[in-house]
């Protein structure tokens, strides 16, 4: 088995979908977490100066989507085929698309738009956002099981992770059945149970 | 064979890299242009209501990041094993990254801003996009070949892509010499050559 350490800020961010792969797919690692004086010493050294980043056994893997998507691989959490590798990363698409509204509302200064934004987020963004998963959804198995075929998936873990993390910043509209009953799914898949009981502690 | 149908606009775009790849294959396929009145109709029957997406014997997939790894896994074009589908995929991530930068401008209205984002673009972040890129490819056979192990790939190919369209409104520095090389190889590939004559720019 290899070593895997997986380095990032202390925090979710772009790191947690990660953590919850490994989780899901038993794997220990180590979850190396920075301060940000000890990143400015690290992060010459990291490719791309950037985090998240996955050692393994030595070997250096920079960007999040690159990192998440060779766990999943590495795991059986992308797909068994072409058709559904591809499913899967239809879902991480839209959630980057998605994404892209938080991420300006996060870094926006000017405390007026900064309002607008939150509230084009909940008023808009987001029911549109879970509206466009309930449809993917429903096209595997009428929406009764997992995003992808019949076990569970990154794109399962990814879009548990964003409403988790979206949830801290807005107000979430309430989920359309299908998505609802898939995120309960998620929240109650035995290993993703365990680790979330184990960090909500730490978070007390 | 399945029947491959690639929409978009009438443009380069998020589509050009799909294209090259289908190119690439040696794969034929509808390269299906909306002019703007034409999108209008057919936007609510598309999912997601964007556009490229990708049409396979009537299934529908939206998302060009998606398409283009859809297409390049089935032609063997996104490496041969874990480590290089991820070397691949680093590569993407790192273009996006660079692409936000680019796109950016496109939609700045304010023409000072505008004029300065583009003086960034060509004074640090095309130097700092090119520089990383030679250290990628630097990391495979010295950067004598291609991006991921010995043939072309999704990973060549979008690089030359975001080349050629970065370099048709902004001026792109000077090539790193091994990123030189690569480019040159990418656009002397036989079916990459052929579709580029005819392309034109």
């Amino acid at each position: 088995m290899p070593a895997y350490k997986l380095m990032y800020f202390e925090g979710k961010g772009r790191a947690e979908v990660i953590r919850l792969s490994f989780a899901a797919a038993g794997q220990s690692f180590e979850d190396k977490r920075y301060s940000i004086e000890e990143w400015y010493k690290v992060k010459p050294t990291i490719p791309q100066h950037q985090l998240p980043c996955l050692q393994v056994d030595g070997r250096f893997i920079p960007q999040s989507g690159a990192i998440m998507r060779y766990i999943a691989r590495e795991f059986g959490l992308h797909g068994d085929n072409n058709d559904e590798n591809t499913r899967v990363d239809v879902i991480l698409g839209a959630s980057d698309d998605f994404l892209k509204n938080v991420m300006s509302w996060y870094y926006e200064k000017d405390e007026t738009k900064k309002e607008e934004i939150n509230k084009n987020l909940e008023e808009t963004k987001l029911p549109q956002f879970f509206s466009l998963l309930e449809s993917i959804l429903k096209e595997n198995d009428d929406g009764d099981g997992y995003f992808v075929g019949k076990k569970i998936s990154l794109a399962d873990i990814l879009i548990y992770d964003i409403t988790d993390q979206t949830s801290s910043v807005a107000k979430l509209p309430a989920f359309p059945p299908k998505l609802a009953g898939l995120i309960d799914r998620v929240k109650n898949y035995s290993k993703i149970k365990e680790y979330l009981a184990k960090r909500e502690k730490l978070t007390q | 064979m399945p029947a491959y149908k690639l929409m978009y606009f009438d443009t380069k775009g998020r589509a050009e890299v799909i294209r090259l790849a289908f190119v690439v294959a040696g794969q034929s396929f509808e390269d299906k242009r909306f002019p703007m009145e034409e999108w209008q109709t057919v936007k609510p029957t598309i999912p997601q209501k964007q556009l490229p997406c990708l049409q396979v014997d009537g299934r529908l997939i939206p998302q060009s990041g998606a398409i283009m790894r859809y297409v390049a896994r089935e032609f063997g074009l996104y490496g041969d094993n874990n480590d290089e589908n991820t070397r691949v995929d680093v590569i993407i991530g790192t273009a996006e990254d660079f692409l936000k930068s680019a796109i950016a401008i496109h939609y700045e209205k304010d023409e000072t801003k505008k004029a300065e984002l583009k003086k960034d673009l060509e004074e640090n972040k095309l130097p700092q996009f090119f520089s990383l890129l030679e250290d990628i490819l630097k990391e495979n056979n010295d950067g004598d070949g291609f991006f991921v192990g010995k043939k072309i790939s999704l990973a060549d190919i979008l690089i030359y892509d975001i080349t050629d369209q970065v370099g048709a409104t902004a001026k792109l520095p000077a090539f790193p010499p091994k990123l030189g090389g690569l480019i040159e190889r990418v656009k002397n590939y036989p079916k990459i050559k052929e579709y580029l004559a005819k392309r034109g720019k």
